[in-house]
C-alpha cells in the first residue's frame, strides 16, 4: 500500500484550492518583501560600532555608493545599548508579521478543507478495508485481527483529525502565524 | 423527616438510581474517548468495579484500573481531537 494510491494525485488539494492559496500568496508578497529586507539589512546593535567603523571605511574607498550611506544611516540609528541589541528588529518585524498573519488567515480555511477531504478518504478506505478483512475471517472462520494497513490508516486517522482541528480554531485578532502552505500540505503539494 | 428544627440536606439523600446513572454516565463517557483512539473499554468481570483499556489488537493499555483512574489516564494523555 502507498499512500498515493489512497490519496489520489489533483484530490486532495485540488486545482482550485492550490490556486486560492497561491493567490493569497501573492498579495502578501509586498509584506513578505519588507519582512525579509528588515531580517536581512538591519543590523544588530551588538557590532554596531565596528559596523559603523566597516562601512564608514568602505564608504571612504568608494564615496559615490548610495546603498552604502543607505546602510550607513541605517547602522548610525540604531539603539547604541547591548541590552536592546535585537529589539528594534523584533519590534518591526513583529508588527509586519501580524499584518501578514491577519492577511494568510483566510489560508486556514483552505488548509482545514484539505486536510478533511484527505480525513474522509482516509476514513471510507478504513472502513472498506475493515469490513473486507472482516469478511475474509468470517469465512474463514478465524478471529478477525486489523492488519498493518488498517493500523496505518487509523494512526493516520488521529493525525488527520488533530489536523483539522488545528485549523479549525475560532479566528483570533491577531491571528497566530501560520507556516508556509506548501510546507503544511507538502505530501499533495 | 422533616420537623420544624430539621430539614434532610436532599444532596446528602441516599439515591442510589442517581449515582448509578452518574456511573453509567461515566463509563459511556470513557468509552468514547477510548474509540477516538480506536481502543475499547472492557470491564474486568461482571462486577463493573474496574475497567481494562485494550488496543485495536486487545493489548491492554492500561490494566484494570478504577473508573477515575481511567479517567486519569485519559487525562494525561496528549490532545486527541
Amino acid at each position: 500500500m502507498s499512500w498515493t494510491s489512497i490519496f489520489k494525485r489533483g484530490e486532495i488539494l485540488t486545482p482550485s484550492d492550490r490556486a486560492e492559496l497561491e493567490s493569497l500568496d501573492k498579495s502578501t508578497a509586498d509584506l513578505r518583501k519588507a519582512i525579509e529586507t528588515i531580517d536581512r539589512e538591519w543590523p544588530a546593535s551588538m557590532y554596531r560600532l565596528d559596523r559603523l567603523r566597516e562601512l564608514a571605511d568602505q564608504l571612504g574607498q568608494n564615496p559615490r555608493d548610495e546603498s552604502l550611506m543607505h546602510r550607513l544611516t541605517i547602522c548610525a540609528c540604531m539603539p547604541s545599548s547591548v541590552q536592546s541589541g535585537f529589539q528594534h528588529r523584533d519590534v518591526a518585524i513583529g508588527k509586519l508579521s501580524e499584518h501578514l498573519s491577519r492577511k494568510l488567515n483566510p489560508q486556514k480555511v483552505v488548509i482545514r478543507r484539505v486536510f478533511q477531504r484527505a480525513l474522509e478518504v482516509a476514513e471510507t478506505e478504513l472502513k472498506r478495508v475493515e469490513q473486507r478483512d472482516k469478511k475474509i475471517a468470517q469465512d474463514d472462520g478465524v478471529e478477525f485481527i486489523p492488519s498493518g494497513k488498517i493500523l496505518a490508516l487509523q494512526n493516520r486517522i488521529l493525525e488527520l483529525r488533530n489536523a483539522v482541528e488545528t485549523y479549525s480554531e475560532p479566528l483570533q485578532d491577531p491571528p497566530k502565524p501560520i507556516g508556509d502552505w506548501r510546507e503544511i500540505l507538502r505530501e499533495w503539494a | 423527616m422533616e420537623t420544624d428544627t430539621h430539614r434532610p440536606n436532599p444532596s446528602l439523600a441516599n439515591n442510589q438510581s442517581e449515582k448509578a446513572r452518574m456511573y453509567e454516565e461515566t463509563i459511556s463517557r470513557l468509552e468514547e474517548l477510548a474509540l477516538k483512539r480506536f481502543w475499547t473499554l472492557e470491564p474486568e468481570n461482571e462486577l463493573r468495579a474496574r475497567f481494562l483499556v485494550k488496543d485495536q489488537l486487545g493489548r491492554e493499555v492500561l490494566g484494570a484500573s478504577h473508573l477515575y483512574a481511567v479517567r486519569g489516564f485519559f487525562a494525561s494523555l496528549p490532545y486527541q481531537a
